[in-house]
């Protein structure tokens, strides 16, 4: 089970994995050179590992690809127990290895830790990895006890500043999250094919069809809209933060963060026979990726519309500068993932 | 009749150390139906790949398209071929006509409305049409993806392995489109099932080792002595 899905996720011989954390050393020493320190409080540092990580694990559990794979194995006999671990230590592994190491390499260059701070970062680590599995299997059956498990990280980093009682709390709530994980069941992440729908008429020559195809890709994974909603609600809070510690580019960054929208962004990263089909067909360029440019650089402006309504609200400043800032990163957003996608989609 | 596609001496590798084609010659002629059989792992797939653009991993001593040096990636190429594959999941989110309509503006042409009716009927599909994709049956869905590829009416036509997951009355009316699409192009399919080349095609190219081991045309297609040449005589389930 551990090398089924740990080969799928982390690349044959563990390739994409070194491939990052190649990437990443490279990327924290690099940027550790230029001297630049940002101030970062403790609760924002809760948030950031807990909030990075945890919104990729639950993708990573909800993924269709994951599914198909472990289909064939809920066909077989299997040990239950036994693979709810190896699913865990595969799925923690890929978060850690190939997701989680970029942004361990951007505290590195630009956060000063303390060991304190780096405790703290492996506690959360681990809610957000134990946390995201207990939420998940657990929300069929009680969503109230997954929500509960989304909003503990929070009230710990708001009502907890001083980082001994925080860590007191945070190791008791890994505690708690891994005695949930231990009762769950591998039936539990089977994730099913959603309801087939309904035929309805169409028109014969349909405008507009690849927007509508990326807004049903959106709406059909209602995970991507929670993801997107969790990174506003994210970045608005850093934001915020940032600016009352005394950096002037609070917004900026906030909006940067926004702008690395992930869900909208594996449109055809996500499904390699639609990535086969453009290549197949000619005109790829024109006739897919610059009306998907052009619906990710909507779709940002509307999400920046709603994250500096919050940031206002939250006490942020907004003047003209906030809203070019928002024009250019929705401009630099949908450019590069359109390139990315159109030129280096990540098919494993 | 002129030749649309040639290809001499193509190589075709996923490793280096493991080629899958061995110096293959290839003659596609003009308004032909051309079956390319072979037991599983011949190679059948990665050539339709490789014709497609969609294999690096590969040589040829010469690539001409109606007798000019050409490569799979231009753009004139690709304007004049579509391929329907044996596995695909793509544009799931699209039903059939939207679908229909994205492939069309990718060609630059307008869908004859009469003729893919006619398809949708022939293939039964009328009651989808209206689906997404993506909650099509395996059957359905191929249906979809063929009938977009008849109704282009691409000089080249390729089909991997079109005959599964259709149902019986389907792979009958399959088989008649492709043998009348010779008023519009080629058709290069690969297939496993032996009467769906013998029933259809004007050459039968049997793959066998990386290589076009044997060709068979007009009378001298009959399952029979391609039985023999592929070495399964006394059978196998699938030829």
């Amino acid at each position: 089970m551990y090398k089924l899905l740990a080969r799928k996720l982390l690349g044959d011989r563990y390739s994409s994995a070194l491939k990052t954390v190649l990437i990443a050393a490279i990327m924290g020493f690099g940027l550790h050179g230029s001297g630049f320190v940002l101030p970062m409080a403790q609760s924002v540092l809760i948030f950031t590992a807990v909030c990075f990580t945890g919104t990729i694990v639950i993708q990573t559990l909800s993924s269709k690809d994951n599914a198909r794979c472990l289909r064939g194995l809920f066909a077989m006999p299997h040990d239950d127990r036994r693979c709810l671990r190896e699913y865990a230590a595969a799925v923690g592994a890929y978060v850690l290895f190939t997701k989680a190491s970029i942004l361990i390499a951007l505290l590195f260059a630009f956060v000063k830790l303390s060991p304190t701070d780096i405790v703290i970062f492996i506690l959360s680590f681990l809610y957000a990895l134990f946390g995201g599995f207990a939420a998940f299997g657990l929300f069929r059956r009680l969503p109230l006890i997954s929500l509960l498990i989304a909003a503990v990280p929070f009230a710990l980093a708001l009502l907890l500043p001083q980082p001994v009682p925080a860590i007191i709390a945070l190791a008791a709530a890994d505690a708690a999250v891994i005695l949930l994980f231990s009762v769950l069941h591998m039936d539990d992440f089977y994730v099913q094919d959603s309801a087939k729908g309904k035929a309805k008429h169409s028109s014969r020559s349909p405008k507009l069809i690849v927007p509508r195809y990326i807004i049903r890709y959106m709406l059909s994974n209602k995970s991507f809209l929670i993801s997107t909603l969790f990174i506003t609600g994210f970045g608005c809070f850093f934001a915020v933060m940032t600016e009352q510690q005394g950096f002037p580019m609070g917004c900026g960054i906030g909006l940067a963060f926004v702008s690395m929208n992930s869900p909208l962004a594996t449109v055809v990263s996500s499904n390699r026979s639609l990535d086969r089909k453009l290549k197949a067909l000619p005109d790829k360029t024109m006739q897919f990726f610059v009306p998907y440019a052009a619906l990710v650089f909507c779709f940002d402006i509307l999400v920046f519309a709603v994250f500096l309504t919050i940031f206002a609200i939250a006490g942020g400043q907004v003047d003209s500068r906030a809203f070019l800032a928002a024009g250019l990163f929705a401009v630099e957003s949908a450019v590069c993932t359109a390139f990315l996608e159109d030129r280096f989609p990540i098919t494993k | 009749m002129g030749t649309l596609l040639e290809l001499r001496n193509l190589k075709g590798w996923y490793t280096p150390e493991t080629e899958v084609l061995k110096g293959l010659d290839l003659s596609l002629p003009q308004n032909s139906v051309i079956g390319l059989i072979g037991l599983n792992g011949a190679g059948k797939t990665t050539l339709m790949n490789i014709i497609c653009g969609l294999h690096k991993g590969f040589s040829a001593d010469a690539i001409l398209v109606n007798g000019k040096s050409a490569q799979f990636q231009d753009k004139a190429f690709k304007m004049s071929r579509y391929i329907v594959f044996s596995e695909d999941e793509s544009f799931g989110y699209f039903n059939f006509d939207e679908y229909l309509s994205y492939v069309f503006g990718c060609y630059r042409k307008k869908p004859d409305a009469a003729y893919v009716d006619a398809l949708v009927e022939r293939f039964d599909f009328g009651t989808y049409r209206g689906m997404r994709i993506r909650d099509l049956s395996l059957g359905n869905r191929r249906k979809a993806y063929l009938i977009a590829g008849f109704a282009l009416k691409c000089e080249l036509l390729l089909l991997d392995e079109p005959v599964n997951g259709l149902d019986f009355t389907s792979t009958e009316t399959l088989y008649s489109l492709i043998a009348g699409y010779k008023q519009f192009g080629t058709v290069l399919f690969s297939s496993h099932i032996l009467e769906s080349v013998t029933l259809t095609s004007d050459k039968v190219l049997v793959l066998e080792n990386g290589t076009i081991a044997k060709t068979y045309s007009g009378s001298e297609i009959n399952a029979e002595s391609i039985r023999a040449s592929l070495g399964t005589e006394g059978g196998t389930e699938d030829v």
